[in-house]
């Protein structure tokens, strides 16, 4: 498929989605950059910018995963290398999805301004910065729900007692029964309800991630 | 057009306005997905036109959008769980 550079080849304008595994090395996802950078060299195309939005949950998972790294790049070149470079992502084990969208189908280099291409941010922009600060508070909330679930599990062994209690005594059964049940939600609801809590100081740090994260917990549920 | 007037059973509708029409700053975008929630339903169905008051054009542009946005994971294409 590889076929060589026209001549009168098109130049047109695209921009890429790539969603790599979260344990995808730091290397690895070097070398996806560098598989699209070579590409569009190779096809006399030219890579205006790159941005990495950072680990994000996804909306659904894809391949048993439910975050992605998600990398954006925004680049010109002809149509010939956008199946080349496609070929190649779908080789790569570490890709698990990836999108191209062209944004014009005929590039005029006399009023195209690559510089300020460049200079634009998409809505999910994450600086290098922003990226290791989000990685971090994401260890920290992954100890605390640690933390969390092995006090939860000490907890339902006295809820459970109580209705065996009431068995053998009918008719006190309801009586018996229905604090009992009560009593269950109770214990389980504050620590339900600690972890939105939580979760909610550090979501307001990083404005980008903050509505999704949570509504899709919600939804989940 | 709109639908100021009364309307069957003495129901007053307000009139709907289109965000991108009332807001030029506003820019769709398919990487947005804050922004596309606004025109997805709780169970990440695309909102009808006759709801959310978008005009035709921008409607189609932003079910395109919205199809991208799926695509990449960004938001879901139905809240309910399969697995």
């Amino acid at each position: 498929m590889a076929t060589m550079p026209h001549v009168s080849a098109i130049i047109r304008h695209y921009e890429l989605v790539i969603l790599l595994r979260p344990d995808t090395s730091d290397s690895a996802q070097a070398t996806a950059r560098e598989l699209v950078d070579g590409i569009v060299g190779k096809f006399g195309g030219q890579t205006i910018r790159w941005e990495s939005w950072g680990k994000r949950r996804l909306a659904y998972s894809i391949e048993k995963v439910n975050r992605a790294i998600y990398l954006y790049c925004n680049f010109l070149c002809e149509q010939a290398a956008v199946v080349e470079i496609e070929r190649n992502l779908r080789i790569s084990e570490s890709i698990i999805r990836y999108q191209t969208v062209r944004l014009s189908e005929q590039v005029d280099m006399s009023t195209f301004s690559v510089e300020a291409e460049a200079a634009k941010k998409s809505p999910l922009y994450m600086s290098p910065e922003d990226i290791s600060a989000a990685e971090q508070r994401q260890a920290e909330q992954e100890a605390k729900r640690r933390a969390m679930d092995s006090t939860r599990d000490s907890r339902p062994a006295p809820a459970k007692a109580a209705p065996a209690k009431a068995a053998p005594a009918v008719e006190a059964a309801p009586a018996e029964e229905a604090p009992a049940a009560k009593a269950a939600p109770a214990e389980e609801a504050p620590a339900a309800e600690a972890t939105p809590a939580e979760e909610a100081p550090a979501a307001e740090a990083a404005p980008a991630d903050t509505d999704e994260t949570s509504a899709e917990e919600k939804t989940e549920e | 057009m709109g639908y100021d007037k009364k309307k069957g059973g003495g129901r007053f509708n307000r009139r709907k306005v289109d965000p991108f029409l009332a807001d030029k700053e506003l820019v769709l975008d398919y990487k947005d997905p804050t922004l596309l929630r606004r025109f997805i339903s709780d169970r990440g169905k695309i909102v009808p036109r006759r709801v959310s008051g978008v005009c035709a054009k921008n409607q189609r542009k932003i079910s395109t959008a919205i199809k991208r946005a799926r695509n990449i994971a960004l938001i879901p294409h139905t809240t309910i769980k399969s697995d």
